[in-house]
């Protein structure tokens, strides 16, 4: 008999707790409700299927190398919760350190590289800052002029950095979580809450209402929609986000090699084939219709940086929806709704944070106090002057 | 007679051959080595619909050879299976099956956690479809835009039509084909209709056609790149018409994979326009109507033994061939080829012996331009066996006629197969119909999860093949029809290269300003500067900062974003956008003015300078210059303002003459007055210099006396080389961009982007003076109001460092083990001795440090004390002199 990951269940009129949207965030957090604070009548509630979200359309690169100390304790949390994610959900997600590159074209992009470097070591994310040679030494098969259009002249280098089958993620979470009770429905909408006195009472779906001691949004691309239901604004604006993958070939690169000057990241899988990502698209849109011109413009990019590309096949393009705020760092905790939370504003590396949002997500609706490496991206942080830049900004006078 | 080189021998070919048709003459029958289990793979749709023909050609891996033309001198070879594709060790996967089903990779090889890197390595050597080539230039390639009334893909007997139909109503028109026009088709009454249909477009100059041209996606627009061997082809019509044809449905069951099984059209085309041999015994599924005319010119090639027909064709299966009424292909034997089928039928099960089973089950659409079309709101005409697969020559012109004067025609949903049973649905991957059970009773329920779980429909193929199947499959087994839903269709189609999507977009984005040849000429070393290049230095740094410090120096500063602004309501407008004060500005003066966003942060600032009551000239930085045109656009028009702008960022040249010595060497190339008295600090002037007009702006950037010399571009080398030959004795020289960066900051002057953050209020910047909250209204001021009385956790302050030992910038600041800050900026100051920096601080138990520990990885600790702003010549009086 076949050891079954996900199961079919009867929908119950209430739970302990409903999680809007079936994508990593809301399945690790399901997870962890169960797994680490005892919480197992937990219900998430999926429009479309697990992962069909971010989760699925992500170019799956796991690192902790962030520019504020906020954002990089958080992600060496979750950095360190996805290098044994494998064994404790035992399920074997593929994941595989290849070392992230993150390159350098410009006098302004080498200074924000060094002060990267410099402040990931001193927060314990081991991240080194090298010359245009180590470059070369790293990742000899870059072109180190960039087509004779950008050359190299240094990166921060990253060696955990480190890429996942994303799909596995959302799968091995909800495999997880349905061993220890959580229910999974796949194919219910939410289309409101209920709220009576500033309490939300639970979620009105395609298939009647269910009740909820707590409600948490975990939804992407469409938070905007959720929070309105609740009254609540958000300063979030949703953009497309592309990407490409090649046919599979021999190994033909280890690393993940990322460029803020050429707006690109290329990574290889292990089936194979070389996943490129690119800059969010600069309009809002909630469409994931993929476009030519990024594309033409994102394969001209590829192939600046690494010419033997030019004659591999590109076999997909997609699309995937990110919601961004305006220091682009996410949006968790509670709302003006008592027993409504959000976990959201995951801009363009929500795929990485999954672990501890997921985790901390728990602890809050656990225990219904903000755990203090998520406090920094409450949702009124703006309105208090504490925004936390991940923008990064770069000038020339 | 010609030939090409493979695996080191000649092939030689005949008129019309594909690479895989001279292969295959040649005696080659594995063509390639399956994904997962290394299996033998032989010529199977003859189309380019499937994924077995797949060889390196001249180092490119994975050309569908049975499209590619054989020409002379090609390099060709199998790059799957190892030592060979015909002897490969690996092909024993195949008796390891049962440790490695669908999804095996999940849930194995993780405990312990040091056994996946180990595993991962070897999979990664096993998987892929050929070696890259790394030694291989790109190739440039064109890209040209058509603007046709209408976009036909697909050259065959409907597309053709649809194209003349459309051409005679007087439009214009593209019509685009993947291969050669026919070459697809095998001999009869439709090739000769298409050669005659072929013609008659040829002479029409309505028409243009593309052969061998791969329309691989309908984007919004519409939009239709079209890949040819000339370059690319981007047609942006009015309307489409998709006429892709159908492929034929690949047979699931157990062994149909292997080498001598063949899809029927392409088996009718092997032997029809190839003359190939197919073997000796063939056995034929003949479930379909429209493939009864191939059967005679398959009888020519080959002994049928047995056709398998269900009863109401049976009738139909010409005389003296044995038909297996209602039999069906249980189980195809072999192991490298074909050498047996097990077929059951109402009489029981039958083994027969042969060497060719050919299947036609069958057409499938292929439908994916249409899909992707549909789900990019473009409506597109379809024609002939896409939209009703099977339909006959006849009604594939009525339906080609109707697509061509653009009527709709319903798109029928396509017919799906039996559910497959046994044997592998996707022959791109590997997946087999039990690895789809597996999948789906482990919980993978839905076309989506079953997709992405079991990788079916996820290969070369897109889907091709196995899309049906995997639809089939789901909705046997679920009540609930929106699990067996299509999948979403992606561009591109088939499998484009990279260097032909980037065709014509592969130019360098670079801009130079009306000096960047003097530049060159001078030894001048260039950096970026957005899409800026300008200098970073001529030669010794020292030397130009010491020109400007010291006598005389000019520089390049054309990248200023630089606007001239006039209209009814300029001032009220500026007044409104600024936070200074821009009312009471003097015509003749100019001021320091802070751009803000309404969330009060500072993104940009520049220089407002007034000609006379409504007329301004206004400079941003070089990285704000472009975003500033919208930005002001957009106020003046929410404002509903009366202003007129001109973006004359690229228009005017600038060049900033700075030094004690400036204003002498002013005086020698100018009439007109330039005292101090006449132009004083933050004077603005209309001038003529060495014959040249100009715009001064007197400034104080570097902290020393200077002159921002605005003028038309096309003199700015006339200029530059005049104020190079009269400053010779006054010692002047050039400087770049690193001397500035020393100047500057020795003033304490910040560089918005580099010492700025997303969220740099003007309290956070020190800046400020720069603000006049008393104004009743501007941009940001709300958002001020309110952060007036909150706490800035963080500041940018300078900083000074003792001796010539200075951290680099992107330095970490510590307090014991506390990190409380980084450097933005920092140099060592000749002329004061020692380190200056700017750096953002942190609030540090309850308080901004003062004394800090720098490190930069150079190993060395240096500690910094806070400092006034600016270092050098506080009083200003050099730069008012």
């Amino acid at each position: 008999m076949p050891k079954v990951h996900l199961r079919s269940h009867t929908l119950e009129p209430s739970y302990d707790v409903v999680i809007i949207g079936g994508g990593g965030h809301g399945l690790a957090t399901a997870y962890y409700l169960a797994k680490e604070f005892g919480v197992r009548r937990v219900v998430v509630l999926e429009r479309a299927y697990i992962g069909s979200g971010g989760t699925g359309r992500n170019t799956t690169v796991l690192r902790a190398n962030y520019k504020t100390p906020e954002t990089i304790r958080f992600y060496k949390k979750s950095f360190d919760l996805y290098a044994t994610l494998a064994q404790d959900l035992d399920y074997n997600m593929l994941r595989s350190e290849r070392g992230l590159l993150w390159l350098a074209h410009s006098e302004p992009q080498l200074r924000n590289q060094r002060e990267r470097a410099l402040q990931n070591q001193h927060f314990g994310v081991n991240t080194v800052f090298l010359g245009a040679e180590q470059v070369h030494e790293v990742c000899p098969q870059l072109d180190m002029t960039a087509g004779s259009k950008r050359p190299i002249l240094g990166a921060a280098y990253h060696p955990p950095g480190a890429i996942i089958r994303h799909d596995a993620v959302a799968w091995g979470y909800a495999a997880a979580a349905e061993r220890l009770g959580v229910q999974i429905h796949q194919g219910v909408e939410v289309t409101g809450l209920r709220i009576e006195g500033a309490r939300c009472l639970g979620v009105e779906t395609n298939r009647g209402f269910i009740g909820a001691g707590a409600v948490l949004s975990a939804v992407g691309g469409y938070v905007t929609q959720i929070a309105e239901m609740a009254r609540i604004r958000l300063p979030i604006v949703t953009h497309p986000l592309q990407a490409f993958v090649t046919e599979a070939y021999k190994p033909v690169l280890d690393r993940i090699v990322a460029s803020a000057d050429l707006h690109i990241y290329i990574s290889q899988s292990a089936r194979g084939e070389l996943l490129v990502g690119a800059e969010i698209d600069p309009y809002s849109s909630y469409a994931t219709r993929s476009t030519f011109p990024f594309l033409a413009s994102c394969a001209s990019r590829a192939i600046d940086l690494f010419p033997f590309m030019a004659r591999l096949r590109i076999l997909r393009q997609w699309t995937g929806v990110c919601d961004m705020t305006p220091d682009y760092s996410p949006l968790m905790g509670l709302t003006a709704v008592d027993r409504f939370c959000i976990s959201s504003g995951w801009g363009t590396w929500g795929f990485k944070a999954i672990p501890a949002s997921g985790i901390l997500m728990a602890e809050l609706l656990a225990s219904g106090k903000v755990p203090p490496l998520m406090a920094p991206f409450a949702l009124d942080r703006f309105r208090w002057d504490r925004a936390v830049p991940e923008r990064a900004s770069a000038g020339t006078h | 007679m010609t030939s090409f080189e493979f695996e080191g021998r000649q092939i030689p070919i005949e008129l019309g051959d594909s690479i895989a048709t001279a292969l295959y003459r040649s005696g080659v029958r594995t063509f390639s080595r399956s994904f997962k289990y290394h299996r033998p793979r032989g010529l199977y749709c003859g189309t380019g619909d499937c994924p077995n023909c797949s060889m390196t050609v001249e180092g490119e891996p994975a050309v569908r050879t049975c499209v590619t033309p054989a020409t002379p001198g090609l390099e060709v070879h199998r790059s799957t299976g190892w030592p060979s594709a015909d002897i490969d060790v690996f092909s024993a996967l195949w008796w390891l099956r049962p440790f490695m089903p669908v999804g095996f990779y999940y849930k194995s090889m993780h405990k312990p956690a040091a056994v996946w890197p180990i595993a991962e390595r070897f999979i990664r050597q096993l998987a892929g479809l050929g070696d890259v080539p790394l030694n291989q230039a790109p190739d440039d390639r064109e890209r040209r835009y058509h603007h046709a009334d209408v976009c036909v893909i697909g050259a065959g007997i409907a597309g053709l039509t649809a194209a003349l139909v459309a051409a005679d109503r007087d439009e214009t028109v593209v019509v685009c084909d993947e291969g050669r026009v026919g070459s697809k088709i095998p001999p009869g009454a439709l090739d000769s209709r298409i050669t005659a249909s072929l013609a008659q477009v040829r002479r029409d100059r309505r028409i243009t056609l593309i052969e061998h041209g791969t329309a691989f996606g309908i984007y919004e627009g519409p939009l239709v790149p079209i890949v040819a061997a000339d370059g690319l082809h981007l047609v942006l019509p009015k309307r489409v018409v998709v006429t892709t044809g159908a492929a034929e449905r690949h047979g699931v069951f157990a062994g149909n994979d292997l080498p001598g099984v063949w899809l029927a059209r392409g088996a009718a085309v092997a032997v029809g326009r190839h003359g190939l041999g197919l073997g000796n015994h063939a056995v034929v599924v003949m479930e379909t109507e429209y493939a009864l005319d191939n059967l005679a010119s398959i009888q020519a090639a080959v002994r049928i033994d047995a056709v398998l027909a269900p009863s109401a064709l049976a009738a139909r299966i010409p005389t003296g061939l044995r038909v297996i009424v209602d039999g069906k292909v249980e189980r195809a034997l072999g192991r490298a080829r074909l050498r047996a089928v097990e077929i059951r039928s109402p009489q029981g099960v039958e083994r027969i012996g042969c060497d060719t089973l050919i299947l036609a089950f069958g057409l499938v659409p292929r439908d994916n331009l249409v899909r992707q079309a549909t789900a990019a709101s473009v409506t597109v005409a379809v024609g002939g066996d896409v939209a009703t697969p099977g339909l006959g020559l006849e009604a594939a012109i009525a339906s080609g006629r109707a697509a061509g004067r653009g009527e709709p025609t319903p798109l029928e949903e396509p017919t799906l197969p039996a559910a497959p049973c046994a044997g592998f649905v996707c022959l791109c991957e590997d997946v087999s119909a039990a690895d789809l059970d597996l999948a789906w009773a482990e919980g993978y329920q839905g076309t989506e999860l079953l997709k992405r779980y079991s990788t079916a429909t996820m290969g070369p193929c897109q889907g091709a093949m196995c899309h049906g199947h995997l639809r089939s499959f789901v909705a046997a087994r679920s009540p609930v029809p929106i699990l067996s839903v299509a999948t979403t269709a992606r561009p591109p189609a088939r499998p484009v290269r990279l260097q032909d999507v980037a065709a014509g977009a592969r130019y360098p984005l670079e801009w130079h300003t009306g000096l960047h040849e003097r530049h060159l000429e001078m030894g001048g070393i260039m950096e970026w500067a957005g899409v800026w290049k300008r200098v970073e230095r001529y030669g010794d740094v020292m030397e130009e900062y010491r020109a400007v410090r010291e006598r005389v120096s000019i520089m390049d500063v054309s990248t200023l974003g630089k606007y001239h602004l006039a209209g009814r309501d300029a001032t009220a407008f500026l007044e409104r956008l600024y936070p200074c004060h821009v009312a009471n500005l003097k015509p003749g003066r100019s001021r320091y003015a802070l751009l803000l966003n309404e969330a009060g942060y500072v993104f940009d600032d520049g220089l407002v300078g007034r000609f006379g009551a409504e007329e301004y000239y206004l400079t941003f930085t070089s990285s704000g210059a472009d975003a500033m045109e919208s930005w002001l656009r957009d106020w003046a028009e929410s404002w509903g303002h009366t202003v007129r702008l001109a973006n004359q960022t690229g228009t005017l040249g600038a060049i900033n003459v700075a030094g004690p010595r400036a204003r002498d060497l002013l005086v020698k190339l100018s009439d007109d007055p330039v005292d101090s008295k006449t132009i004083p600090y933050g004077g603005l002037a209309r001038i003529t210099i060495a014959g040249v007009s100009c715009l001064l702006l007197r400034v104080g950037f570097v902290g020393e006396l200077s002159f921002e010399l605005h003028h038309p571009r096309l003199e700015t080398v006339k200029l530059w080389d005049a104020l190079l030959e009269a400053g010779r004795e006054l010692g002047v020289r050039p400087h770049g961009l690193e001397a500035l960066r020393l100047l500057r900051l020795e003033k304490g002057h910040l560089i918005v982007g580099q010492d700025t953050d997303f969220d740099s209020t003007p309290a956070k910047l020190g800046l400020e003076w720069a603000v006049k909250m008393e104004k009743s209204e501007f941009v940001g001021r709300t958002a001020l109001l309110r952060l007036k009385d909150i706490e800035p956790n963080r500041i940018l302050r300078a900083f000074t460092f003792p001796g010539n030992d200075v951290p680099l910038e992107g330095a970490q600041l510590l307090e014991g083990t506390d990190r409380v800050g980084y450097l933005t900026s920092s140099r060592y100051s000749p002329v004061l001795g020692y380190g200056v920096a700017l750096a953002w601080v942190y609030r540090h138990r309850g308080t901004f440090p003062t004394t800090v520990e720098a490190i930069d990885g150079s190993g060395r600790t240096m500690v910094g004390t806070v400092a006034e702003a600016p270092f050098y010549d506080r009083e200003g009086g050099r730069l008012r002199a």
